[in-house]
């Protein structure tokens, strides 16, 4: 049969942003595909070497309005340490709710252009619904809807006192008290069960030979949370669960958010039953001269920075490494061997960051 | 320090003698061995079930350095490597790590290292029709 080749991207209605597939056909079926990324290069880390620290906060913060949190988090983590200074009990809870709504929005986003992308317009209305709550409990926290900005070097912009972390409370409730009915649909509607099982399928010797992170490895069978294995903020006070299924399909994927979704309202419930009073922010003088390689789990997985200071108060070299890239890399292996009609719905289950990617 | 970075480090010393240790600190190792011995090096480490996390690239204005990230149940095990700056040629692991494949075209192409034995070492992030012999990131 003569192959017939498919450039797939980078602008495609099934496509939320840009990026491109190479897609080469035998019939309906794929044979190969390849990744081309890089039509949203900012040149972000270049810029970083040229700003002043509390100008790189604000900067690495744009480098995706998804995970925000994280990448301001992963950022100010490694020049705290740097400057080696303590950041206040207060402000690391207060890090660590925003830090988890962040999550929570990001998932239900995904689930939503994943019922979407499946076809199914209702249940993506309805999930961002539930979304909607979340991003009102950002909104009052944090003073905006997209880029929070709450982390300042040394702590967090704003306190939460007690009749905002009541507003938390019963917002987070009235979310997910919404996707309590979504979840049933999730898991065993019928039509959405046939259109996600079995496609996409990555073993879990695959996961780990492709490097894969965060739900697309944990859907994979492998339990490898930087929250857990690595922890930061004040995540190894906190009693919440990892995730895993073993199928390592479209499914299980969207499976593994849904319920991360429920573990995240666990912690940002124990984390404002347990913050304790006192300062939300200290003064930060000077960042001395030295590395530090910072990671946090973001909505996507493991998101790295290296950041290497001279003394000055410009850092000389801050390198992202996002999650998406060894998730996407994984999709030239995930996609060949399918139809054509799975390619959108493959490349949305490991909820591609191209804004996080091209940098 | 964690009995687990103990655990590692026992095993470092038993597998990779030639690694020279930097300086370790909680679940965060730093090794330097020589560029030439990247291979077979990341070949032991994929044996031993470490996940590469990313290659990271510094312009030291004389030469370049190449850190290697690889990770062991949450212990970082940054591997550092100089290369020349006259000649910046390393050894590919894409066979080894195939994620490598977009972590060295990214450092291609911002630092002009060329990666011997990589299977398409073309532009990652960079448009195509960028000019030859530009690279971004590079200093001085």
């Amino acid at each position: 049969m003569k192959k017939l080749y498919i450039p797939f991207g980078p602008y495609h209605p099934a496509l939320e942003e840009p990026f491109k597939l190479d897609l080469d056909l035998e019939g309906e079926r794929v044979k190969s595909a390849r990744v081309r990324v890089g039509y949203n290069h900012k040149g972000i880390e270049y810029l970083l070497e040229r700003r002043r620290y509390h100008e790189c906060l604000r900067l690495v913060e744009r480098v995706c309005s998804i995970c925000t949190q994280s990448h301001s988090q992963c950022f100010v983590q490694g020049v705290e340490k740097l400057a080696r200074i303590d950041v206040p009990d207060r402000a690391l809870y207060i890090r660590t709710v925003v830090f988890e709504l962040n999550r929570i929005e990001s998932h239900l986003l995904l689930l939503g252009v994943a019922s979407h992308l499946a076809g199914f317009d209702t249940l993506f209305m309805y999930t961002w619904y539930a979304r909607e709550h979340v991003m009102d409990i950002l909104e009052v926290l944090t003073g905006n809807r997209v880029q929070y900005a709450i982390n300042t070097l040394g702590g967090v912009r704003r306190d939460i006192d007690e009749k905002t972390a009541k507003f938390v409370l019963e917002k987070l409730d009235s979310s997910l008290k919404w996707l309590d009915k979504l979840k049933k649909v999730f898991v065993e509607d019928p039509t959405l069960k046939a259109r996600t099982k079995e496609i996409g399928v990555l073993s879990k010797d695959d996961a780990r030979k492709l490097c894969v992170v965060g739900p697309v490895l944990r859907a994979s069978g492998v339990e490898w949370d930087i929250r857990r294995v690595d922890p930061y903020l004040v995540y190894d006070r906190l009693d919440f669960n990892i995730i895993v299924a073993d199928e390592g399909d479209v499914f299980s994927r969207l499976a593994v958010r849904l319920l991360e979704v429920y573990e995240s309202a666990r912690i940002i419930r124990q984390a404002i039953k347990d913050m304790p009073s006192g300062d939300i922010r200290v003064p930060i003088e000077h960042v001395a001269e030295g590395e530090v390689v910072s990671r946090v789990e973001a909505p996507r997985g493991e998101l790295l920075y290296y950041i290497r200071s001279n003394g000055s108060n410009t850092p000389e070299r801050v390198k992202i490494r996002t999650p998406t890239i060894p998730n996407l890399y994984a999709l030239e292996y995930m996609i060949p061997g399918h139809r054509l009609a799975d390619v959108p719905l493959i490349t949305g289950s490991i909820d591609p960051c191209l804004s996080c990617t091209d940098r | 320090m964690n009995s687990c970075v103990e655990k590692i480090l026992a095993q470092l010393e038993r597998n990779f003698p030639e690694g020279e240790k930097l300086c370790v600190s909680e679940r965060r190792i730093n090794i330097r061995i020589a560029v030439k011995g990247i291979k077979n090096f990341a070949k032991r480490m994929r044996d031993i079930g470490a996940h590469l996390s990313t290659i990271t690239c510094v312009d030291e204005i004389d030469t370049f350095s190449l850190i290697y990230h690889f990770d062991i149940e949450g212990c970082l095990i940054n591997v550092y490597t100089k290369v020349d700056k006259s000649m910046p040629l390393v050894d590919s692991i894409v066979e080894i790590y195939p994620v490598a494949d977009f972590y060295e075209r990214e450092v291609y192409e911002m630092f002009g290292v060329i990666f011997t034995g990589h299977p398409r070492l073309e532009k990652f992030l960079l448009p195509d029709d960028w000019p030859k012999n530009v690279f971004p990131l590079r200093k001085g």
